[in-house]
């Protein structure tokens, strides 16, 4: 359990996992692990393919849930995901990016608001308030001469760039990234992770499962290695 | 062991008595005399043949339209289990009817003719279309669902983010649809739901093979138009 005085010092935790057991098919992939996330930090999972990091993110992002353990994001346990807009303000980007194939990347952004709007989104009238939202966030990213542009013919650092662009229209202030960086060279690469390192320092806290040691000493504030189903801190 | 059961089934079944099969090469050669293109019925069945697009075109467009619905609350990552579950059923059973029993049921209803067989062959579609969409939204990642909603969408907004993603393949199985309905809406008119099918029967009913013979050449060759085109596409999309 969270201690209460824990949670009274102003809730300086973007996250905080207590315990966290995950498993299936009788073997366990956590076992006991302990996270937490202040905000506005940028934090490296680092581990082995298989032991267990994305399952974590996806526990996080109340996809899954533990066997045992507790998870709190900004101060509000994941089992209660859909209470105070929470959901909102977690943005989950897997490693395949969750963007939808035959559609702009000014309409993928447009999606981090379907769902105050739904009549809208079904229709794709938006607010003309919101679109000039979504164009000065793709702008911030680089990405204003591609709005009308599909995303499938996007190079896969755009595409990085249009799904924090989505996370950041959403309004979250706790982004999950699955490997955002694994399939780009590496000047893409530290471009994606300036961006976050940059989303942090303004308050965002980004969590990223990355196996690049070299850059992630560069550019995140602290670092685990996820084995035998613990996080040890690198630093 | 493979071609052991075919001997065994062809056995069974009467297919290896060499008297049957000398038998029908002679029926063939003498019914081969009858088979010729009349020229004075060409455009008739020009005509039959464009009502069989009619049906099938419709038959396609409208299935789809409600196979859409139908798999979006099929699909377990949209849906919940037990409404995909529910849902699955009835496209099952949809699916499990011949088309040739739809056509009987609604020749009974609405008369023989067009509408017959046009209402048949939207309920044969949507049991199939509704199958190959759904199974195509799940092989959407389940990470991408996990994206999608945490996002918050609701099921409509969800299934469209869906469909848009998958609409290549969506209009792949469309147009195949499009390309089996030709055929199964040529084949409804043997009970009377409209069609160059039941040109075909009262021809042959009457012993009028040549006329028959006609039209099925003139069916043909618009299948095999429709398939090419369709391919085309197909690749292109």
């Amino acid at each position: 359990m969270i201690a209460e005085e824990e949670l009274s010092i102003g809730n300086r935790y973007a996250i905080k996992a207590i315990d966290l057991t995950y498993g299936y098919n009788n073997s366990i992939l956590l076992d006991g692990l302990n996270l937490t996330v202040d905000i506005g930090k940028c934090v490296a999972i680092m581990g082995k393919s298989g032991s267990g990091k994305s399952t974590l993110l996806r526990i996080i992002n109340g996809s899954l849930k533990p066997l045992r353990g507790e998870v709190r994001v900004l101060g509000t346990s994941i089992n209660d995901i859909y209470k105070n807009g929470l959901r909102r303000k977690i943005a989950y980007i897997p490693q395949s990016l969750g963007l939808v194939d035959n559609t702009t990347v000014l309409d993928n952004v447009m999606l981090a608001r379907a769902a105050d709007e739904p009549i809208r989104a079904l229709l794709g009238l938006w607010k003309k308030e919101h679109i000039n939202k979504a164009l000065d966030i793709l702008k911030s990213l680089g990405m204003d001469d591609k709005t009308k542009i599909k995303v499938n013919r996007l190079s896969g650092g755009e595409k990085q760039r249009v799904a924090i662009a989505r996370a950041l229209m959403q309004g979250a202030k706790v982004i999950l990234a699955d490997e955002p960086v694994s399939n780009l060279d590496e000047d893409n690469a530290r471009s994606i992770l300036s961006i976050m390192k940059s989303l942090a320092s303004k308050g965002t806290s980004v969590v990223v499962i990355m196996h690049n040691r070299h850059l992630a000493e560069e550019y995140m504030d602290e670092a685990y290695q996820l084995t035998n189903g613990i996080l040890d801190k690198l630093w | 062991m493979l071609i052991a059961l075919a001997l065994i089934l062809s056995y069974l079944l009467g297919i290896l008595d060499l008297y049957a099969w000398t038998k029908a090469l002679s029926n063939l050669s003498k019914f081969a005399s009858d088979l010729y293109i009349r020229q004075e019925l060409v455009q008739d069945a020009l005509y039959a043949v464009g009502e069989t697009m009619l049906i099938a075109a419709f038959g396609t467009i409208v299935g789809a339209l409600v196979s859409y619905p139908i798999a979006s609350l099929s699909a377990q990552g949209i849906t919940s289990r037990w409404v995909s579950m529910v849902v699955r059923s009835i496209a099952n059973i949809l699916r499990t009817v011949p088309a040739i029993f739809w056509g009987i049921l609604f020749v009974v209803m609405f008369g023989p003719g067009n509408t017959a067989g046009a209402v048949a062959l939207t309920l044969y579609t949507v049991g199939y279309l509704s199958k190959f969409f759904y199974e195509t939204f799940e092989n959407v990642g389940k990470e991408h669902y996990e994206a999608m909603h945490s996002l918050g969408l609701p099921w409509p907004l969800l299934a469209k983010a869906i469909f848009k993603h998958t609409e290549k393949q969506m209009i792949s199985h469309t147009m195949f649809m499009f390309e089996y309905n030709l055929r199964t809406a040529s084949i409804l008119g043997i009970v009377g739901a409209g069609g160059v099918g039941y040109y075909i029967t009262q021809y042959v009913n009457i012993l009028n093979y040549s006329a028959a013979f006609t039209f099925f050449i003139v069916v043909m060759l618009f299948v095999f138009l429709v398939d090419g085109i369709s391919y085309i596409i197909r690749r292109h999309i």
